[in-house]
């Protein structure tokens, strides 16, 4: 009986313990860790607004398909969000604060909607923002971040939360050689499947058009 | 508490006698596909496998849920299989269905607190892609601009209406325990079957109303 507890005592260790220690990140990680963010953050607090296009490849391994996607997205700080899905099927939100509408044309239908009151929403803007933001606590506040290259910054995230974390293996972010903003995101769920988000035409700071967190006209 | 009924007793009637967006052609036909033709014609019932990919609108008593998704359709095993996404290209949940019910291979955790809701989307697409079809000894009935097939099934009847051309234009099931209907829309060519590019589900009895926009369509082998 002895015998037993002991040995289960020490698979509990290799189970969940082993893993901890062996992802535990050196003094001189954490050191390289820490000044990369340093640098994100004093390159981010420039940032007021941000305009780019993006493509979203999606990769369903069961189906072996790949879906292509692409849009724009816009943010103004602190909270302002517009992102949009121009082909396949024009879609997509604005946000300002913490209400905002979707929509897609095929269905002509507006759906207004607060973060706080729409969880499925609030991860998509919270994701978002935390991305245009370069919003480093917020990311740390929910993923354990690995440093995979320092220029430029590519960073790995791992979920915290265990209901995150049955969805999402792990995130990894490639920022821009100036360290200014987001150029790739890839999402590696727990099924297989990959979500690869490519931000191009990234221009910072620069006058972003009057409409940009309104709904488009197309009712 | 008498207006909330009111009210309630106004959305209920919105539901049961809401009609199609788009009402079926109106023009005669000058002559009829045979009853084979009818048969024979529906892309459902040809053995195929399909990737549709589709954008969605998901009403559930009035609450509406826009969803994305490809669905992969064996039509000779019967068997469909849907993963949903949501703007940022996330699984929202992945769904395998066939005649007699479902499984849900995974879901956002605020989704698996939504039973109802993944049984809505199951019911919805099992009518709507692995729906009753059409038999040898059904009715044939013939009407100026379109032609149905129907039986009798217990407590009501099953019927599917054709128009002029062949294509399927709506399945209805109306008994004592179900009031349904699927139509097919806007029908365009591909790989040798006619596939509709826009579906129009309603189970007026449960207030679920689905509807389809197919942006995408590839046969596989």
């Amino acid at each position: 009986m002895v015998r037993c507890v002991k040995s289960g005592y020490l698979l509990f260790l290799l189970l969940f313990c082993l893993p901890l220690w062996c992802s535990a990140e050196s003094p001189q990680e954490e050191l390289a860790l820490s000044a990369v963010f340093a640098r994100l953050k004093a390159a981010a607090a420039q940032t007021q607004s941000l305009s780019s296009t993006f493509v979203q490849e999606k990769q369903l391994t069961m189906f072996a398909e790949t879906l292509l996607s692409d849009g724009r997205f816009y943010y103004r700080q602190p909270d302002h969000l517009r992102w949009e899905l121009l082909t396949p099927v024009a879609s997509g939100f604005v946000l300002r604060g913490q209400q905002g509408e979707r929509w897609n044309s095929l269905s002509r239908e507006v759906t207004a909607f607060r973060i706080d009151g729409d969880p499925m929403m609030g991860i998509v803007a919270q994701q978002l923002l935390a991305w245009a933001r370069v919003d480093i606590d917020w990311l740390r506040s929910r993923y354990r971040i690995e440093l995979l290259a320092e220029q430029p910054v590519r960073l790995q995230l791992f979920p915290l939360n265990s209901g995150e974390a049955g969805f999402i293996e792990q995130l990894q972010i490639l920022f821009s050689a100036d360290s200014r903003y987001v150029v790739r995101v890839e999402m590696h769920e727990a099924g297989g499947d990959q979500t690869r988000l490519h931000f191009e035409q990234v221009q910072i700071n620069q006058p972003l058009p009057a409409d940009a967190f309104l709904l488009p006209e197309f009712r | 508490m008498v207006r909330l009924l009111v009210f309630a007793l106004l959305l209920l009637s919105q539901f049961a006698c809401a009609p199609l967006e788009r009402p079926v052609k109106v023009a005669e036909c000058s002559s009829y596909p045979s009853r084979r033709q009818l048969l024979s014609g529906n892309w459902l019932q040809q053995p195929a496998i399909w990737h549709l990919r589709q954008s969605a609108l998901l009403e559930v008593r009035g609450r509406k849920f826009p969803l994305q998704g490809l669905l992969r359709l064996d039509s000779e095993r019967r068997e469909a299989r849907l993963v949903a996404m949501n703007e940022l290209g996330l699984v929202m949940f992945d769904l395998q269905l066939d005649e007699q019910g479902q499984q849900l291979h995974r879901a956002l955790p605020q989704l698996q607190q939504q039973a109802n809701f993944v049984v809505g989307v199951a019911d919805s697409l099992r009518r709507i892609f692995l729906p009753p079809v059409p038999l040898p000894d059904d009715r044939l009935q013939q009407r100026p601009a379109t032609q149905r097939l129907w039986r009798p099934l217990a407590g009501g009847e099953l019927g599917f209406i054709f128009d002029c051309s062949g294509d399927l234009q709506e399945i209805r099931q109306l008994t004592d325990t179900d009031d349904w209907r699927v139509a097919y829309r806007d029908y365009k060519n591909f790989a040798d079957q006619r596939i509709p590019q826009q579906i129009l589900y309603n189970d007026y009895r449960h207030g679920v109303r689905l509807t389809l926009w197919l942006t995408e369509v590839k046969q596989k082998k």
